[in-house]
């Protein structure tokens, strides 16, 4: 009670020396860092930008770039490969893709456009970091590399699918910094021809402790294949020329291989976006193969059986082609070594040919004890193509002989067992590149923009709906809209 | 810190009772005509001595000496002083105060005279939530205060949507709750049973001491506290049962069979191939659907006053289950105040809202909707393995898009276990000193624990189509995922007030310091079974729901992350309340808030309101002024501030890193990072400049009231998150308008001593408009149709207009080429509304307003002899609802609205319902989605009966009361879905994803007071 009495009588100094204590505390109170993380304008240093280049990759698989946006744009447009899954199932982007009836607004079209420039957005991010702080070190000088290697690659798919796009080289602050005029297409190739030269320039040859970063193999075939779409043939050839003779590359002797998870980043691989699911079940990965896999029930389940081979594609193979199982997974036949035994038959299966490149082992899925592929790296550039590319340039350009073009083509068709190529004129020799791109990449995302750029796509396509104005896509509306008009819509459209 | 608490809690428990020497008095206080008034404050003057009168009107007060003064006062009565002149038994007679009701609000930091102030305050008593059946107090205010918008939800233990006088801002519109002098998100902790009074704040002059917390509005909520005199225990308990209603109309089996064919035959494909092993005809709704689903509610309350120290204790309990099957919550709450005065001048007291939860695992109807009913919920077999499993929906209708409705409500949905624990409590001590003047110090904590353990299971299912058993989802891992989170939440107030009259002049101030810090820290993890063990799956019982449990856990898939944030906010405050001659009133307010959130040379805004009135009645010259008892004129102004961000992000000045950005190269996973956005050192909150005018008038002796107000409120420098495809960083752009006019009235009356009623009601217009926004841009919502655009309301739909359907090929050729996609006759015929000759995306255009033009309530109360009767209505006007359910899907075939049996299937068919076709291009947002969504709702019947006095004090019981409650017994709607009122967020709501209905709640309720 005294003390009750003691504090009665000294209350008033009492609580005001507890102010003091709680207000003279106060300048701390608002000092708050975040919490379990460094916050980005903590300074970085010398080294700083190689995280945010790492960031790069990282949105290469997690935005649409990696996603399935790519089968709807670069395959079942072709006479390759159509829409699968149920007759209901994605009706309208069948309608959309695969018979040409192009939608301005189409959830894919938008979705394949922002992530594109997601992706360019964050690698002018390190680009201009690394030039406004005046970093020259050598390990600066390979992240601005390998952020324009992967720019370039950006916009050259989306040159490749729209035609005249927007350049945007700046930093954005403000969401004006988004927005463009369209550039003419020849400025856009420009554009990517320098970034191009500058990366192959600081691009390592190889990187042994982090397999699948950007290369200047990588660099020099993006580039290769740039000069192959302006038909500029001499430079093409030259280029490609380099990645033959960097001795790095080879063809992957095991075509089973090369379509597994062994493949990685095997000897083949030029440029993939990586994917993988770690031991303790984290998936890096996005809806690419899963969207392809076998849309069966129980252990047929692996995935939703989108973009299936077309029976053309199944005639195109000469007798005799190991590449012909190795592309094609048929409903009611065994799988072809994989582990998986017989697929049940169509119906009820959907579809009667699945893409055999997006199957896996059975004892992978059991393993990671997940049925869809979420383990294996999308192919962006492998060896073969280059051969094939630089086949088909030295041929055009004339710049080596008929007998080295055969050549680089009999290397394909070896390892496919198959027999040399008869052909021998130049004109022969070209249907021949034409037969063996066909079969070789196919359900890789090149056929339909081989036959755009060779001008055979309406004489192959125009039965499916195609017209000569379907070598491009609309811009996508809601890119329309939010520039306010800045970007305008292609002019068929 | 921790010293001074305990400090404080010492003195606190260290209670005395002093006892005094005296006589003994009895009274009875009674109204001019004799009637007795029962529970009158009956104080000695100068002293805390105290009690109320009983029923009768009589009182009784102990150890008074007898040349005391008591003090009688009764609200609307002017308050009478007996001196006892050694009387030991008075009558007092109280006169009615006809020139002001000197009703007492709570405001912020304090409480003030409603007389005194300029601004718009609207308080309810804490009975009319109580005896609601919402278990969230806020849902029962709706209809019942203007300018207050409740968009309530079915959903158990869901959150309503409130937003005061209108859509502010783009992230964050919902009111400020102020519980007993803490700051809080949302009074969902709070039992309704424990609540004294709610106070609902609306404009600048009540506002602006909230600063850069007060732009939308506050709620302060007051719990029960024991008053002079009081000694009461009261048990209560109420029982009920929810209904669903407003089924939507879907196809049944026969129905489904007889549209798919028809759309599959006009899309040329072939019929489908399995009727003959899916032979079902399931309403999915009704499998689902919890045919009983109860609340039942306990609580006991206790309220005693001594002299000395002033006890109010509440407990309660609440178990409720949802409308979908395996919904269940279970609710303990705990609510003291006790208040102890060490002498006149010095009190100290303590309260705590403490609460356990067990909360429910909700689902949604959405799958319901879209399953297809020509599935058995179950497979029936004659294989013993095959039997009872649930079925697979059709691989070709749903199956991989729609698991069993009846599966994850019966099995997966029922694999969580969720906790929280929540205490708020807070110390205060107050003491007055030099006469005039009052320092309070108070000390606040939230601690709110909340914790989760789920179980991922293994479920076989029957796939019919080949006769063989799947996984569910093709799960093949059975995984415990377990988590657990602590938010702590302290906050200090240090006040000053003066308070003086000098002659006619009145003053009322308050100066003060507080500061609140966030400390929020959560871990999660999971943990998969090893397939290739021989233990096998993890059990499917909750003991083994850990994340180490042992032997089943494969330790090398067990992962584990957290989150955690902490943030802080330092203030001043002053306000100053005057009045001359309670004629001329002033009131200023003023607060400087600095946050940790923003750039540390940015940190602080200052926010201000001025208030001004004239009580015109107060006036010699407006004496006699017939029917009108009471007029104020009132108007105040200011400039508020929003403190927000979008979800997620706590250090808007310090931007993270993507944690997404993972890079892998080969199988090494590697963090790389994305800057999260881009800091902006000149980053402020939004500011509200807010005005309003209004009137309160009395008429008629008081019996009829009708106030009126005129509110107008802008939004500038809206904060802003812009996303421009990587780029993305905070801003301060955009203007938004809100504006309309409140009224409320009522009127009340006795016919005679046994039958009295009373009615009222409210109305609020509300008219938004976005006035910029950054760089003109659209702010499209994901998924929906709303769209946040300069010019128009926020959130407005956005789309085509349906002019009819295309009858034929002439038709089509007649028209506009459309650019949209491929069409036939049978297809939305889609406006030009710009007119260029074709149909494109620019003819998309404004097609409804998620914006009520008004809302209203109304209310009738009726008192007859012993029973009572309370009626509440209320509905919304001019709103339209976006419809986004049974509109079909581009992946999959669902169930048909019944609607679509009139799809068009012939030239003049319908000019309405397209064709049935599996076609994006009459899935577009259009106008074929606007659905109206005014309606009008019998919100609450309640009939009540009091047992007579006389028969009860027999038994020592002051009351007793039985009550029936019926609530959303019915509504006249226009949607075609479950329930016309869909929340959202601010710029993406009234949209009707078919998802909860709201319940039909009928309950029985007793109530005993000691």
């Amino acid at each position: 009670m005294d003390y009750i009495k003691l504090i009665k009588k000294y209350n008033l100094y009492f609580l005001a020396g507890l102010l003091f204590v709680v207000v003279s505390c106060d300048d701390d109170l608002l000092d708050k860092l975040p919490l379990g993380e460094v916050a980005t304008n903590e300074e970085l240093g010398v080294g700083g930008q190689e995280a945010a280049v790492f960031g790069i990759y990282s949105k290469t698989r997690t935005t649409s770039v990696g996603g399935w946006s790519r089968l709807w744009f670069g395959s079942i447009r072709s006479d390759d490969a159509e829409k699968g899954s149920t007759a209901s199932d994605a009706a309208a982007n069948g309608n959309a893709f695969n018979d040409f009836q192009y939608v301005a607004t189409n959830g894919l079209n938008t979705e394949w456009w922002n992530g594109h420039y997601e992706v360019i957005f964050a690698c002018n991010e390190v680009i201009n970091n690394i030039e406004s702080q005046g970093l020259t070190d050598e390990g600066s000088l390979i992240n601005d590399a390998e952020a324009r290697a992967i720019r370039a690659l950006m916009y050259f798919e989306l040159r490749r699918d729209y035609g005249e796009v927007p350049i945007i080289t700046a930093t954005i602050d403000v969401p004006s910094d988004a927005f463009a005029p369209k550039s003419s297409v020849a400025d856009v190739d420009q554009f990517i021809i320098d970034d191009l030269k500058i990366a192959e320039e600081n691009l390592p040859l190889t990187w042994p402790g982090f397999p699948g970063r950007a290369t200047s193999g990588f660099a020099k075939s993006l580039l290769g294949k740039l000069y192959l779409y302006q038909e500029d043939w001499n430079n093409a050839y030259d280029k490609l020329k380099e990645v033959i003779d960097s001795q790095v590359y080879a063809l992957d002797p095991s075509l089973i291989n090369l379509f597994e998870k062994g493949g990685n980043n095997g000897v083949e691989s030029i440029f993939e976006i990586q994917q993988t699911i770690t031991e303790n079940g984290e998936q890096y990965a996005n809806i690419y193969f899963v969207s392809q896999g076998v849309r069966g029930t129980g252990e047929w389940n692996l995935g939703w059986g989108f973009n299936v081979p077309t029976q053309d594609l199944v005639d195109a193979f000469e007798p005799g082609d190991l590449r012909k199982t190795n592309t094609i997974l048929v409903s009611g036949e065994e799988d072809g070594g994989f582990g998986g035994g017989i697929l049940p038959e169509s119906p009820p299966l959907a579809q009667k040919y699945w893409n055999k490149k997006a199957y896996t082992m059975a004892d992978m899925r059991q393993e990671y004890g997940v049925n869809g592929n979420r383990w294996e790296n999308i192919k962006i550039f492998r060896y073969a193509d280059v051969l094939l590319m630089a086949a088909e340039a030295g041929n055009e350009s004339g710049a080596i002989s008929s007998a080295d073009v055969a050549d680089l083509i009999n290397q394909i068709r070896s390892r496919a067992g198959l027999p040399n190529t008869t052909a021998s004129t130049r004109s022969e020799l070209r249907d021949a590149i034409k037969q063996e791109r066909r079969v070789e990449l196919a359900m890789e995302e090149s056929r339909f923009y081989d036959l755009v750029r060779w001008g055979d796509a309406s004489e192959v396509l125009g039965g499916l709906g195609y017209l000569p104005k379907h070598a491009l896509y609309p811009i996508p509306q809601e890119a329309i809209d939010q520039s306010g008009g800045v970007i305008t819509q292609n002019s068929d459209y | 810190m921790k010293n001074t608490l305990l400090a404080m809690l010492l003195f606190l428990f260290q209670m005395a009772i002093y006892a005094q020497d005296g006589v003994t008095v009895r009274g009875s206080v009674v109204d001019t005509g004799g009637q007795p008034l029962p529970g009158a404050s009956v104080v000695v003057k100068g002293t805390t001595t105290g009690t109320q009168t009983d029923f009768d009107g009589n009182f009784t007060l102990q150890n008074v000496a007898s040349d005391d003064v008591i003090s009688v006062s009764y609200i609307g009565f002017v308050t009478q002083e007996v001196a006892l002149d050694g009387r030991t038994s008075v009558s007092v007679t109280m006169e009615e105060d006809t020139q002001t009701l000197d009703e007492v609000v709570v405001v912020g930091y304090g409480t003030a005279q409603k007389r005194d102030l300029t601004g718009s305050i609207v308080s309810v008593k804490g009975g009319e939530v109580a005896d609601k059946p919402a278990a969230n107090p806020v849902a029962s205010l709706q209809g019942k205060v203007s300018g207050l918008t409740v968009v309530n939800t079915g959903t158990l233990g869901g959150t309503p949507d409130v937003r005061i006088r209108g859509t502010s801002s783009r992230y964050n519109v919902s009111p400020l709750y102020v519980v007993d002098g803490i700051f809080a998100d949302n009074i969902n902790f709070v039992n309704p049973n424990d609540i004294e009074s709610i106070e609902v704040l609306k404009d600048a002059s009540s506002l602006a001491i909230f600063g850069v917390r007060g732009a939308n509005g506050v709620i302060i909520v007051t719990t029960k506290k024991a008053k002079n005199g009081e000694f009461t225990i009261n048990l209560n308990s109420s029982t009920g049962v929810k209904r669903i209603s407003d089924v939507p109309d879907m196809a049944d089996a026969t129905l489904f069979k007889e549209l798919y064919n028809e759309q599959l035959a006009n899309e040329g494909a072939a019929p489908f191939s399995y009727y003959d092993v899916f032979t079902g005809d399931t309403d999915w709704v009704k499998r689902i659907t919890n045919k009983s689903a109860m609340i039942q509610t306990y609580n006991l309350s206790l309220q005693n006053a001594t002299e000395k120290n002033k006890l109010s204790f509440g407990l309660g309990y609440r178990s409720e289950e949802g409308l979908i099957k395996n919904e269940e919550m279970k609710r303990i709450t705990l609510n003291l105040n006790n208040q102890y005065d060490l002498s006149d001048n010095f009190r100290m007291g303590i309260t705590i809202n403490g609460l356990r939860d067990k909360l429910p695992n909700t689902g949604s109807y959405s799958s319901a909707l879209n399953a297809t009913p020509i599935v058995d919920p179950i497979h029936y077999d004659s294989r013993p393995e095959y039997d009872g499993l649930f079925n697979q929906l059709p691989t070709e209708i749903g199956g991989p898009q729609i698991g069993n409705p009846a599966l994850v409500a019966e099995v997966t949905k029922n694999k969580a276990i969720a906790e929280r624990y929540r205490f708020v409590g807070s110390v205060f001590a107050e003491v007055d000193f030099l006469k005039r003047f009052t320092f309070k110090a108070s000390v606040y904590g939230d601690y709110n624990n909340y914790r989760s353990r789920s179980y991922t299971p293994i479920v076989p299912i029957y796939v019919s189509e080949t006769d063989e058993i799947a996984n569910f989802n093709g799960n093949q891992l059975t995984r415990v995922n377990q988590s657990s989170s602590v938010a702590f939440n302290f906050q200090q107030d240090y006040l000053l007030s003066y308070k003086n009259d000098f002659g006619k002049h009145n003053l009322n101030t308050v100066v003060g310091f507080t500061s609140t810090d966030i400390y929020y820290e959560g871990i999660s993890g999971s943990v998969a079974h090893d397939p290739s063990s021989t233990v096998g799956i993890i059990p499917d019982d909750e003991r083994f729901w850990y994340l180490d449990v042992y032997p089943y856990g494969d330790s090398s898939t067990r992962v584990s992350d957290s989150d955690e944030y902490d943030r802080a906010t330092s203030s001043f405050l002053a306000r100053a309340l005057y009045n001359y001659d309670s004629k001329y009133l002033l009131n200023a307010s003023y607060r400087r808030d600095a946050t940790s959130q923003l750039a540390p040379d940015n940190r602080a805004q200052d926010f201000w309101s001025l208030g001004a009135g004239w009580v015109a009645t107060q006036e010699g010259f407006m004496n006699d002024l017939g029917p009108l008892s009471y007029l104020k004129v009132k108007g105040s102004m200011g400039e508020l501030g929003n403190q927000v961000l979008p979800g997620g992000t706590n250090y808007p000045y310090y931007p993270g890193v993507d944690e997404g950005a993972t890079a892998i190269f080969g199988d090494q996973v590697i963090a790389g990072f994305v800057q999260r956005f881009e800091e902006n050192p000149d980053l402020k909150w939004e500011t509200v400049k807010m005005w309003e005018l209004g009137l309160e008038t009395r008429w008629l002796d008081n019996r009829f009231t009708l106030n009126a107000n005129y509110y107008n409120r802008k939004t500038e420098d809206l904060l802003v998150y812009v996303n421009t495809g990587v780029q993305t960083f905070f801003d301060n752009f955009g203007e938004i308008s809100n504006k309309g006019f409140e009224f409320e009235t009522s009127w009340s009356d006795n016919l005679s001593d046994d039958f009295s009623y009373s009615v009222g009601g409210n109305v609020t217009t509300i008219d938004n408009e976005v006035l910029s926004t950054f760089e003109d841009a659209p702010i499209y919502a994901n998924g929906t149709a709303s769209r946040t655009i300069t010019g128009e309301p926020i959130g407005s739909f956005y789309g085509y207009i349906v002019d009819g359907i295309y009858q034929s090929n002439a038709d089509i050729a007649s028209l506009p080429t459309s650019t949209l996609g491929t069409y036939a006759p049978g297809d939305f015929k889609y406006r030009d509304v710009n007119g260029d000759g074709e149909i494109t995306p620019d003819d998309r255009t404004t097609i409804g307003n998620p914006t009520p033009d008004f809302t209203y309530g109304l209310y009738v109360n009726l008192d007859y002899k012993n029973f009572y009767l309370n009626l509440d209505f209320q509905g919304v006007y001019g709103n339209e609802v976006y419809r986004n359910w049974g509109n079909g899907n581009s992946f999959a075939q669902f169930n048909y609205r019944t609607d679509r049996v009139n799809g068009w299937n012939g030239s003049g068919s319908s000019n309405w319902e397209p064709r049935l076709y599996s076609t994006d291009y009459n899935r577009f947002p259009s106008t074929y989605m606007i659905e109206d969504g005014s309606y009008f709702r019998i919100r609450n019947v309640q009939l009540g009966y009091s047992f007579d006095h006389q028969i009860l004090e027999k038994l020592k019981v002051q009351q007793v009361k039985l009550s029936a409650n019926f609530q959303n017994l019915y509504t006249w709607k226009n949607t075609s879905g479950f329930s016309p009122e869909a929340g959202g967020s601010p710029t993406s709501f009234g949209v009707d994803s078919g998802g909860y209905p709201l319940p039909v709640i009928s309950t029985l309720g007793l109530s005993l007071t000691f």
